[in-house]
């Protein structure tokens, strides 16, 4: 009558403490571990630089890194989604229809027929229309996946097309060019007034910049507390009083509304929004995210991990490069790396 | 579940007995908010109607579940045992949106002092603790939100004997701290043995109360049993 269940957890004490011929396994082994995409980022650079002549070239570095940032962009807010369990397939469209509202704001601004008017935009104007465009995409994932219940895969997954078909309409098919000055700056410029600094590219700082916030929501405050709670488990999240769909939708909203902000720097580090921008990016996306130790199935992983994951991916797409290695193995050589990461962070999980 | 009425007063300890099916569960689950909808009925703490659509509410209203199934309902496993004590109460531990990591570690080292939580650290992972000490942080999770109902489901489910008795210990001590506090429990020793009073559920109605005095294994296990079972052992 009673019900008979096992017991597993009574029998698993706490960790017991390891006689001392495990002491040095423990201490190094987990460290190892731990930092291992710094590790592999290491091993890279110091390869690179033996094997190659150009990559301490400040030509190069500046190329790795403003190629960097709108990955940056990109795989800082899609944590943001992977920590609660979800995931934003997304981006790559959603940063193309940023980029080129922003660009075809900036350069034509919006003719409204009804009342004959053209409404033209500064530059800023047009940056903030394109950010704002990748919020409005952010909340109906958010919506589509909270309200409507869409699994985060398939809910993205339409919104991958719906943007990228927004994009096609808006610019009738054709790249929008030459954006002006602001937009030079941003997208190819340096902090050349600032002394020391002067080399670093305007992109990479702006991206810093947003991974630097997001790192910080991410640790620190209660809504990223909620988004570590709610991937690690939904259920306990719920019965403790966090309000798990508000702490979704603002996970897909912050992605959303990064991908507008990459948007930005694409089209202007090209000084041009082409309609076929950012396809395939989600993936770069995802790639650094799990290369930064960040778990699929939510609740694990860190903004300074991906920024690991995506320098680790930026020196690699640059070392190839510079190895000439043919493109068709370069793809093959970072799918590997994937797998790899996500192989070692398996079998590693039960170390934590 | 229908017509089920109770009341459980400050610094009270009312046992909910009832065989696999018999709702209590539901019940605690009900009170808990987690079945808005689907409910109905008054619910009043400290004499004031509460009405309860969400466990959000219901924490608000001073009412805490430990649910039956830790490791699904209670934890989130990959995290420490000071973030998962302050999971529930991260409201009062927030000043413009940012957590005050002093102030969560000090409530998770108050709350491993005080209910004897047996881990190296407060940075601990409570994956790793023993199936006793993660009770405790879901307990503590609990306390940190200064309920004044408590409700546990199954409480010493899959726990060792040692730390079964710290958590009567607790369950009796936070009672006489003046909480009210309802253990639904399929373990007919163990309702006896901590309940002030002692409800009986059977297919979601209530069938019966007895008073510690009144309550024997035998009354209990009786009023526990399914009337359709009752009859045909007659016959």
């Amino acid at each position: 009558m009673m019900r008979v269940s096992p017991q597993p957890d009574a029998t698993r004490a706490a960790t017991p403490a390891a006689p001392e011929s495990v002491a040095v396994r423990r201490s190094i082994l987990p460290l190892l571990i731990r930092f291992r995409s710094l590790l592999a980022l290491l091993v890279l650079v110091v390869f690179l630089s033996l094997a190659t002549d150009s990559f301490w070239s400040e030509q190069n570095l500046q190329n790795v890194l403003r190629q960097i940032s709108v990955n940056l962009c990109l795989a800082v807010g899609m944590t943001l989604v992977v920590l609660t369990g979800g995931i934003d397939l997304s981006v790559g469209s959603t940063l193309a229809l940023a980029a080129a509202v922003t660009a075809g704001l900036a350069k034509g601004g919006f003719r409204l027929d009804r009342w004959n008017t053209l409404v033209e935009f500064t530059p800023a104007g047009a940056i903030v229309a394109g950010v704002l465009t990748g919020l409005l995409v952010g909340l109906c994932n958010g919506v589509a996946v909270t309200v409507f219940r869409l699994p985060p895969f398939v809910a993205t997954l339409g919104m991958l097309s719906i943007a990228r078909g927004l994009t096609m309409l808006w610019t009738s098919g054709n790249p929008i060019h030459d954006l002006g000055p602001v937009f030079a700056f941003l997208g190819n410029g340096r902090l050349d007034a600032i002394p020391l600094l002067g080399w670093v590219p305007m992109p990479i700082v702006v991206a810093g910049l947003f991974a630097a916030v997001v790192a910080v929501v991410a640790d620190r405050t209660r809504f990223g507390r909620g988004l570590y709670a709610v991937g690690g488990n939904e259920r306990a999240a719920a019965l403790s009083g966090l309000p798990v769909a508000g702490i979704k939708r603002a996970a897909y909203l912050w992605c959303g509304g990064l991908a507008g902000v990459a948007g930005v720097l694409l089209a202007s580090r090209l000084n041009a929004a082409t309609p076929d921008a950012g396809i395939g990016y989600e993936l770069d996306a995802i790639a650094a995210v799990v290369i930064g130790g960040a778990s699929l199935s939510g609740g694990r992983g860190t903004v300074a991990g991906t920024v690991l994951g995506c320098l680790l991916i930026g020196v690699l797409n640059i070392g190839l490069v510079l190895l000439d290695v043919s493109p068709y193995w370069q793809q093959v050589i970072k799918g590997l790396v994937i797998l790899a990461a996500v192989a070692l962070d398996r079998a590693t999980a039960g170390r934590r | 579940m229908a017509d089920v009425s109770l009341a459980v007063r400050a610094g009270e300890v009312v046992g909910l007995f009832g065989l696999m099916g018999a709702g209590r569960t539901e019940l605690l689950e009900a009170l808990a908010g987690l079945h808005p909808g689907r409910t109905t009925g008054t619910l009043r703490v400290d004499g004031a109607v509460a009405a309860i659509r969400s466990p959000r509410e219901a924490l608000a209203a001073g009412i805490v579940l430990a649910p039956e199934d830790r490791k699904a309902d209670g934890l989130v496993l990959d995290a420490s045992v000071a973030k998962n004590v302050s999971l529930a109460s991260l409201d009062t531990l927030t000043r413009f949106g940012f957590v005050s990591r002093r102030r969560e570690d000090s409530r998770g080292r108050d709350a491993v002092a005080r209910l004897g939580i047996k881990t190296p650290s407060i940075a601990q992972a409570v994956g790793a603790l023993s199936g006793g000490n993660q009770q405790k942080v879901v307990l503590a999770k609990g306390l940190a939100c200064g309920p004044r109902v408590l409700l546990l489901d199954e409480p010493t489910r899959g726990i060792d004997v040692g730390a079964k008795r710290e958590i009567y210990a607790l369950i009796d001590d936070l009672s006489r701290q003046g909480l009210a506090v309802l253990v639904a429990s399929s373990e007919l020793p163990e309702v006896l043995a901590i309940s002030d009073r002692i409800l009986v559920l059977a297919e979601g109605r209530m069938t019966a109360e007895f008073t510690r005095a009144e309550a024997t294994e035998q009354a209990v296990l009786h009023a526990a049993i399914p009337r359709a079972r009752r009859t045909g052992a007659v016959a």
